[in-house]
């Protein structure tokens, strides 16, 4: 079996303090793996734990820092490790288009996936439709919140324990499958010691971008910056034309829109 | 010259920061109190391959440094100073005893390769009533018979003592040598005669079990001495000399951990209109306090360093020693002043730190008798 985790390096807010209206700056913050693809690896990892067979390898977009957080993937205990090459800001779609065409290249060399795990949502972006997009790219069968992911039955299906708002659900599935992780329902390994030696050393595949024009970021990133915070409930009462005139001009105001 | 933790260095102290946050940090107080050793932690941080952190892959090892391990020490320390010593112990003094011994490869693996992932525990055994600053002064002996040994004595103050599998036993073959006659053994938990005395009752490092330890007539098998007699005392000495840097990095980070909650606190509590951080008394006793603890890293990595790249390394451990556990004290006992009758309150965690601080002075050779050690190698 062959397990595709998507994992992203995200910068780590935790300290991160701005000011309404002041402007995001990555400077000083520290990278990290985002926390919801720790949880989509480790879920791979179970099944891997069940049939050892499985070969797991880890997929991240990015340029060479998110090798780290490939390295992180590897010492957890994951197979294998691609670097989709990029760099500068992408839109999810395109990002998510680019991917698609990564994972067709990881599958012409390892072999179909038959599950592609990638963590709900990044800590820092937070659109949380990756999953959803590869599902429609790719024409695979999405699950969502995954919490809990196990192998049943002969030939087997995946058992998917799913997050819903008053409790959970349980589903099985054939493959191939593209899985959302969110919190799991149980703990994340430690990765071993000797682990982070061999995966500090192990190859990381690189794999060049062939962006056609629809993986090209169709939005562009002026700038990021805490908005500004009304201290009152306005409602504008004018007509449709002025009023969306007056909303506008409030929202540049509070920095919102700045063009 | 480099003063960069590497990649797989950051990794792994990320690895046991977490493990001592999420794992060790819930319920420390609690077992503090109770005294209670957390057998499943211990285990559970073992899968790492904490313990075999500076042992060769071939011995069952998990193959990095003396300075991977260093760093683990120092991480779990911050949180909880009694599972450092409890890890320090085992990995150092135990595992040390038999990777530093003359034993076959064989027998190594056989005794190293169980601790590393935890699935056993090792112990240290050289203290007696009677030989303590003066290791040589002890009574326990071995008397060949067959290919086995018949061990009589008793030793003392062990930590993991009650718990261990596998204890390295120092005795003397024949009383008349003195150390001329000094052997070890490893003893396994269960040998007919091995026995568990008194458990101490322990003003810090609670929940390490410490213990008394008789031997009345236990037979080993003569493959189980790792020090010939005549070898015995070296292998202590060696052995001691790296567990020194364990104790150090278990002083800083019982340093570490209880400084930063002291800055913490300061910046909160408010007196006389405004944060007691902004007290230019306490922040300047601070930026002591820091400079100190930078100190005494710097001191116990390069220990560990030399070690790791094969220079000497007796006085270094022994300096990183003495300065690791003057500096835990001195920050312990600050840091419950800053926090005021706060730091009095166990719910704070620095009085245990305190606590746990002092005997970092103490085991592995006092700090007198580092100074021992260090004016030796000046006059000489
Ligand atoms: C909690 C705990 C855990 C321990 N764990 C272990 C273990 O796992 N294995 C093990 O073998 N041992 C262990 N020990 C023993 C420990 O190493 C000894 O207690 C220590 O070496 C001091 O010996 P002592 O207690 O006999 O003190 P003493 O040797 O009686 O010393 C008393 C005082 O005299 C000072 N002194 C002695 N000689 C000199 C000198 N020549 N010059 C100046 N000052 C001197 C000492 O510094 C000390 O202040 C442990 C002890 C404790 C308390």
């Amino acid at each position: 079996m062959n397990i595709i985790v998507c994992m992203k390096q995200v910068y780590d807010l935790k300290d991160l303090k701005l000011k309404a209206g002041e402007e995001f700056t990555p400077q000083g913050l520290d990278r990290r793996v985002n926390p919801f693809d720790v949880f989509a690896l480790e879920a791979a990892l179970t099944v891997k734990d069940q049939n050892p067979q499985t070969k797991v390898i880890v997929l991240s977009m990015g340029a060479e820092h998110t090798e780290k957080c490939l390295i992180e993937g590897l010492s957890m205990g994951a197979d294998k490790a691609y670097r989709l090459n990029s760099s500068g800001f992408l839109d999810t779609v395109a990002t998510s288009r680019r991917l698609a065409q990564a994972i067709h290249k990881i599958e012409k060399a390892e072999g179909m996936a038959d599950i592609i795990i990638t963590g709900i949502q990044s800590t820092d972006s937070g659109n949380g439709i990756v999953a959803c997009m590869l599902s429609r790219i790719l024409s695979r069968t999405l699950v969502s919140s995954a919490a809990e992911i196990s192998l049943t039955g002969n030939p087997s299906k995946l058992e998917i324990v799913k997050r819903c708002p008053d409790g959970f659900e349980k589903t099985e599935h054939d493959f191939p499958l593209i899985i959302s992780a969110t919190k799991l329902n149980h703990e994340v390994r430690y990765p071993s010691f000797p682990r982070i030696r061999q995966a500090n050393q192990a190859k990381i595949n690189i794999i060049e971008p062939s962006p056609s024009k629809k993986a090209m970021s169709s939005t562009e990133l002026i700038r990021i910056a805490k908005p500004g915070r009304r201290s009152r409930n306005v409602i504008v009462n004018d007509d449709v034309q002025a009023g969306t005139q007056i909303l506008l001009r409030m929202l540049q105001e509070d920095n919102i829109f700045t063009r | 010259m480099n003063f960069e933790l590497t990649q797989e260095q950051l990794q792994l102290q990320q690895v046991a920061r977490e493990f001592a946050q999420n794992k060790l940090l819930p319920g420390v107080i609690e077992r503090d109190e109770t005294s209670v050793f957390p057998v499943d932690l211990f285990k559970e941080f073992g899968k790492t391959g904490a313990y075999g952190l500076p042992f060769p892959e071939e011995f069952g090892g998990a193959g990095g440094s003396y300075m991977d391990y260093v760093l683990a020490v120092e991480e779990v320390s911050k949180v909880d100073g009694a599972f450092g010593i409890s890890y320090s112990v085992d990995t150092s003094l135990y595992g040390g005893s038999i990777m530093n011994s003359s034993a076959p490869d064989a027998i190594k693996k056989k005794f190293l390769a169980p601790i590393t992932y935890g699935e056993k525990i090792g112990s240290f055994g050289l203290t007696e009533h009677s030989a303590g600053s003066d290791a040589a002064g002890q009574t326990t002996v071995a008397v060949k018979k067959g290919d086995k040994y018949v061990i009589n004595g008793a030793k003392c103050f062990n930590t993991n003592g009650p718990l261990a599998d596998f204890t390295v036993i120092y005795s003397l073959t024949d009383p008349a040598l003195g150390t001329k006659g000094m052997c070890a053994f490893v003893v396994e938990k269960g040998t007919p005669g091995f026995t568990v005395g008194k458990i101490e009752n322990k003003m810090g490092i609670r929940t390490a079990q410490v213990s008394e330890l008789h031997l009345e007539n236990v037979e080993v098998p003569e493959e189980q001495m790792i020090a010939k007699p005549g070898e015995g005392f070296k292998l202590a000495m060696k052995t001691l000399d790296g567990g020194r840097i364990g104790v150090a990095a278990q002083g800083l980070g019982i340093a570490e951990g209880a400084f930063e909650i002291a800055r913490t606190y300061m910046m909160q509590r408010e007196q006389f209109g405004k944060p007691i951080a902004k007290q230019q008394y306490l922040a300047f006793k601070m930026a002591e306090l820091q400079t100190k603890i930078e100190s005494a890293r710097m001191m116990v990595y390069r220990a560990a360093w030399m070690k790791d790249n094969g220079k000497p390394y007796t006085v270094p451990a022994a300096m990183a020693k003495m300065t690791c556990t003057n500096v835990a004290m001195e920050v312990t006992t600050e840091a419950v002043q800053m926090l005021g009758g706060n730091g009095y309150m166990k719910e704070y965690h620095v009085e245990r730190m305190m606590r746990d601080a002092k005997i970092t002075q103490i085991y592995e050779g006092t700090n007198e008798i580092q100074k021992l050690v260090i004016s030796g190698q000046l006059f000489r």
